[in-house]
């Protein structure tokens, strides 16, 4: 309600019956709804907003928008602080907390400036050229240091407590920026009835219709236009939504921020959303960007861009100045020099070109502008505010001159917003009618209209705009008349650029190109001089455009001066690659809700919920949550897998394999298809058998290995291992698809509809027999390798008798949701043997003592033969790998493969990964092989391993090494063969 | 002795929440009592599939994928060039009938009953809160009633099905029900959420 300094007593587009309460580092300040938090600093008399980043120089506010270099800052407190946000797009709410950054101790008395005096070192590249010496290593001193003084604001490393969402979206016609042109496609569109989606980064619709009058033709037209789309059903406005990236097929990425609306994350309110917004016609009418010129100590606050300095004026009621100096290349600053001056403002008009319009010097004298043309800035007066500038002429002739003022408007021209219509690789070309650069082209479908066309004029806008929309809606087949749209009545001040860059001529003084980067002219001097000329390497030595603004400000003047080094016209020049985001987005706006233990699905095995209720502990594999180890066999998962496996070797167990991959393989042509992708025959199983098939892959080598029952003669169930099921699953699909069209047979994933059990130990069939009462479960009903289906109830249960242990063990197989049922009947029936759950720990520890390889071997390096599994190979029929696995390379006789290791000093430990040396190397680089899976044997009190060893077995029976450098352990082994226990198998075939 | 048990059982308990507004927009619960057979053909014996099964079913197999349509009490779609679901109440097993009237030489017959789980949602704000996760256009002139897809929630397989105004049914997969109810769940919290326990 105060009025501050310098906000005018009316006008501006407020709610000034809506005073709005922030902080600045923690001054408390007020301003209206509708503010941003620049314009409400603005309006409390703060010009100066933060320190530049090299050479710590006092900056205010450039411009009004999303441009802006230099005033950033650290919103937010504890978990909640974000730094490096643009004051210029930050919407005013209560409360709002803001810091200025990167002066110590205070932006206003900054200690760090001081570092003007070795400013000549920090010159373009100082990092490749200074704090080389003394010594070798010096570099790394400095570092650290250089880093610590580099960057802004600084972030926090609590804990984010928001909450973002990430969504899909769909329409028909997508127009980004609502401006005139903007607005005018989407009524267009809107009209024709088509799914219209208008997206606009502001919190208000009108882009540069905001920058005129309030009260005024403008304002009524916006007004007017904005009520018809409102009142659209099948239109969908979204404001203070910033379109970030296009992508292939008509996609957009949009985030759309809701700190206004004061989001509960405790009821899922998200203050962030980005969107995945798919359309089919997009039109884009994104606007111009204004330049800034180029001249000596044109960073000082108080030197702002023009166009923005009357958007303070106009939208937010804020007078800057009671002396201005406008400084211009074109004629649109124009407008701003007329509107300061009627508002009381003294206003001198610098004009750098020789003749101006006679209608706009016609204006400016009956206003009383001075105006003066022939004329340039070429030295600004004040440290921390403009207090003058120095004036010269443009030929370079005349007198100096002083004049003096306290704020300088510049505008160097306008650059069209480009950016979204390069994301796809179409790079912008350059009109030298208007000295921009606009789309070089569209995607099918894609339109461009307004100012972003280097369409300027309101006429223009309006018809372009009104083309694109009706183009874009016809489209989704959409008929769309020419509808009537009559423009808003404004004063057109027309362009008429010229020099789109004039150089200052020498002077003292540091004359900013990139303001964010503290990028001068000089900088670009040295790098042209070094040799980097080409607009990729100039960006990267210098800097230039490599901010959070990324050279919105800066990229085009560069690439004019640039030009001018080399000599050329800057017509052949090319932009560099425009990428997304077009401005920052945070990680957890683009992250949604995938964060945490989020962040992929987790897949639970159908006894899950029995797992956790019965002391399971379950530890994560893959997507999977898998029974561990459970807490009747110990307290620790070292202490329990031993007890687990003791339990399976003497007693029986009861393991769950529900996360076997398992395939549904059936058809005419089943039989073939198995004979093809495994290395060993399928087609002469016989029906109620099953048998371990190793699949290759293409070169050669193992792919995946697994259990696979013929239950009928066109019927098959395959297993794989958790690890590779979708891997199988989509090579198999791929070959049946592309390579095999002929062969009739079906593949279908059935992991989820089969729930497994191992039921494992000398016991096995004693349990069994246990659960499953009158049925015949005898070695000669059910033998090794065998298959029994048989119902209980009506409930179809498949028991294949197959071990992984090395105990006499039986797999069963039950529809998943009779899992729970069935594991709780075994558990009970078999209790008077003492049966008990096992996990995942012993079930791995339990098949090494077995030598059955597993994940940790198949790592698709080696071969059938590496893993003594040569002899699976068929000689007769043709298989995928049979090729490529003849490869000399792969026969090579110093090839590592599969062996067995005992520890052979008590009290150490053998672990994973450990390299493996003869006993007489030295103990250094890649030895001769390395541990691939380790457990402690039950059956021999000692560490055994398996792992890959040159020579192999070969060498059975030597001494070897086995090195773990990363805790400087050596511990001596001896090599031995895989199977560790029941060689013969007698155990299996009971 | 052998009962089922769902993979939500546990879930289902939980109880809904209000909304940011203090109002529950949504029901959400799970389907239960169907039964799943997938059946499909070989690319030159579709013909004599569709004859072979049309006893059993009493009429004619659909022809357009993406629609799914209602004879004698079953909901039939085709899911596939050759490949369709036949969903029917868990008081009538197909299985063993199809598998009679479908050689081997004609095609392939696959129980699936148990493989998927049934989440459904229901309420104004269904299909706001389904797009947090699902890439379809589900604007009710571009996804109508009956419409179903095969399509991925982050990253796993499901079958979404309209099968009311508002009401949409989705089929995950068994392994990944109770992920799926979680991340609905949670998306469901701004609108509020009432959850309907199975009959």
């Amino acid at each position: 309600m105060i009025a501050t300094p310098y906000r005018l007593p009316a006008g501006g587009r407020l709610d000034r019956d809506d005073a709005i309460g922030f902080s600045l580092d923690g001054r408390p300040m007020s301003g209206f709804r509708g503010d941003t938090l620049a314009s409400a600093l603005l309006a409390n008399g703060v010009m100066l907003v933060g320190r530049s980043f090299k050479y710590h120089r006092p900056r205010g506010f450039l411009s009004a928008g999303i441009e802006e270099p230099n005033g950033l800052f650290t919103l937010g407190e504890g978990q909640c602080t974000e730094p490096n946000v643009a004051g210029t797009v930050t919407e005013l709410v209560e409360g709002l907390s803001a810091r200025r950054q990167n002066g110590w101790p205070s932006v206003e008395f900054d200690l760090m400036s001081i570092n003007w005096l070795i400013a000549p070192l920090l010159a373009a590249g100082f990092y490749y050229k200074t704090f080389m010496g003394p010594t070798r290593g010096a570099w790394m001193f400095y570092e650290p240091l250089i880093r610590r003084a580099a960057g802004l604001g600084r972030g926090v490393h609590q804990r984010d407590p928001d909450r973002y969402q990430t969504r899909h979206a769909f329409t028909e016609v997508l127009v980004i920026g609502a401006g005139l042109a903007g607005l005018t496609a989407a009524l267009a569109a809107g009209r024709a009835g088509a799914r219209v989606v208008l997206v606009e980064q502001d919190t208000l619709l009108g882009g540069g219709l905001l920058l005129e009058d309030a009260a005024g033709p403008a304002e009524d037209w916006r007004r007017r236009v904005e009520a018809e789309l409102q009142s659209l059903p099948n239109v969908d406005i979204l404001t203070r939504t910033t379109a970030l990236g296009l992508y292939d097929g008509g996609t957009v990425a949009l985030v759309e921020r809701r700190d206004h609306l004061q989001p509960d994350s405790a009821c899922g309110e998200a203050r962030q959303i980005v969107t995945t917004l798919r359309a089919r016609a997009i039109v884009y009418a994104t606007g111009a960007t204004e330049r800034p010129l180029i001249f000596p100590n044109n960073d000082r606050p108080g030197v702002m861009l023009a166009a923005a300095v009357r958007g303070y004026l106009n939208r937010f009621a804020v007078g800057l100045a009671k002396r201005a100096v406008v400084t211009t290349n074109n004629d649109s600053a124009y407008a701003t020099a007329f509107d300061l001056a009627r508002h009381g403002v003294a206003v001198t008009v610098v004009d750098q070109r020789n003749a101006v319009r006679r209608e706009l010097e016609n204006k400016a004298k009956a206003l009383k502008i001075e105006l003066r043309t022939d004329a340039t800035v070429i030295d600004v007066l004040g440290t921390k505010r403009v207090t003058g500038v120095v004036l010269g002429s443009t030929s370079g002739e005349a007198q100096l001159s002083k004049s003096d003022c306290d704020l300088v408007c510049m505008s160097g021209g306008w650059s069209p917003t480009v950016h979204l219509t390069a994301h796809g690789g179409i790079k912008p070309h350059y009109r030298s009618d208007i000295a921009a650069f606009v789309p070089g082209g569209y995607a099918e479908g894609q339109f461009g209209a307004g100012a972003l066309t280097g369409s300027f004029a309101v006429a223009a806008a309006i018809r372009e705009g009104m083309d694109a929309g009706r183009t874009a809606a016809a489209r989704s087949g959409h008929d769309a008349r020419a509808s009537e749209l009559a423009p808003p009545v404004l004063d057109s001040t027309g362009y008429g650029i010229e020099s789109i860059c004039h150089l200052p001529r020498k002077r003292n003084g540091k004359a900013f190109v990139d303001f964010q980067n503290d990028v001068t002219v000089k900088d670009l001097t040295i790098a042209h001089q070094e040799g980097y000329q080409s607009v990729e390497h100039l960006k990267r030595y210098t800097t230039l455009g490599m901010g959070t603004d990324q050279g919105k400000t800066s990229n085009i003047n560069a690439l004019v001066i640039e030009a001018q080094s080399r000599g050329v016209d800057i017509s052949g020049a090319t932009t560099t690659t425009f990428r997304p985001p077009f401005t920052p987005v945070s990680f957890g706006a683009l992250s949604g809700r995938s964060v945490g233990k989020d962040f992929r699905p987790t897949r639970r095995s159908p006894l899950h919920d029995w797992h956790l209720a019965h002391g399971g502990e379950l530890i994560q594999a893959g997507p999977w949550m898998r029974a561990w180890w459970y807490r009747w066999a110990g307290s620790t998962a070292q202490s329990a897998y031993i007890e687990e496996m003791r339990l399976v070797r003497t007693g029986v167990g009861l393991a769950d394999a529900s996360t076997l991959g398992k395939i549904d393989v059936q058809g005419p042509d089943a039989a073939e298809f198995l004979d093809r992708i495994y290395a060993n025959n399928f087609s002469k199983l016989q029906i109620g058998k099953a048998r371990y098939g190793v699949m290759l892959a293409d070169d050669g080598t193992v792919f995946d290995d697994g259990t696979t029952t013929r239950l009928g003669e066109t019927r098959y169930f395959m297993t794989t291992t958790t690890a590779q099921a979708g891997e199988v699953m989509s090579w198999i699909e791929f070959l049946l698809q592309t390579a095999w069209t002929d062969l009739k047979v079906h593949v279908t994933s059935i992991t989820d509809e089969w729930a497994a059990m191992a039921v494992a130990g000398p016991r096995a069939r004693a349990a069994l027999e246990l659960a499953l009462p009158g049925e015949d479960l005898s070695d000669s009903k059910l033998p090794y390798m065998g298959c029994l289906e048989i119902k209980i109830e009506g409930v179809p249960l498949r028991l294949i008798r197959l071990s992984f242990s090395g105990e006499l063990a039986f797999e069963v197989y039950v529809p998943a949701d009779h899992a729970v049922a069935l594991w709780e009947h075994i558990l009970s029936s078999a209790s008077p043997l003492d049966i008990k759950p096992y996990g995942l720990e012993a079930v791995a520890s339990l098949r090494i003592e077995k030598g059955h390889v597993a994940g940790l071997e198949l790592d698709h390096r080696n071969t059938l033969d590496d893993l003594g599994l040569g002899r699976m190979a068929s000689e007769t029929k043709a298989y995928v790998g049979r090729e490529l696995r003849q490869r000399p390379m792969l026969h090579a006789p110093q090839r590592w493969s599969l062996v067995g290791i005992e520890c052979l000093e008590p009290g150490k430990t053998l672990r994973g990964g450990s390299i493996l040396f003869a006993g007489t190397d030295k103990i250094e680089g890649h030895g001769r092989g390395y541990i691939t899976s380790v457990t402690w044997s039950t059956e021999l009190n000692k560490f055994i391993a398996l792992g890959l060893y040159q020579g192999g077995l070969q060498h059975a029976g030597e001494d070897i090494v086995c090195a773990y450098p990363l805790k400087a352990e050596q511990v001596k082994a001896r090599i031995v063969a895989p199977m560790f226990i029941d060689p013969k198998g007698e155990r299996l075939r009971a | 002795m052998l009962e089922r048990k769902s993979a939500l059982v546990g879930a289902l308990q939980s109880g809904g929440r209000n909304g940011a507004t203090g109002q529950r927009r949504l029901r959400i619960g799970e389907t239960r009592g169907w039964n799943l057979l997938q059946v499909a053909a070989f690319p030159a014996t579709l013909e004599e599939l569709e004859q072979a099964v049309r006893p059993l079913l009493g009429g004619d197999l659909p022809t357009r994928l993406g629609k799914a349509i209602s004879v004698n009490g079953r909901r039939l779609l085709k899911t596939g060039p050759e490949q369709f679901w036949i969903i029917t109440r868990a008081s009538e097993d197909l299985t063993t009938a199809f598998q009679a009237a479908v050689t081997q030489d004609i095609g392939t017959v696959t129980p699936l009953s148990h493989s998927r789980t049934c989440i459904f949602v229901e309420g104004l704000s269904a299909r706001e809160l389904l797009t947090t996760g699902i890439a379809l256009d589900l604007h009710p002139n571009a996804f109508q009633l009956d419409s179903f897809a095969l399509t991925g929630l982050h990253h796993t397989p499901i079958m979404i099905h309209r099968s009311g105004d508002n009401r949409y049914d989705l089929y995950v997969m068994r392994t990944f029900a109770l992920w799926a109810w979680e991340w609905l769940t949670d998306a469901a919290l701004p609108y509020g959420y009432e959850i309907v326990l199975p009959l």
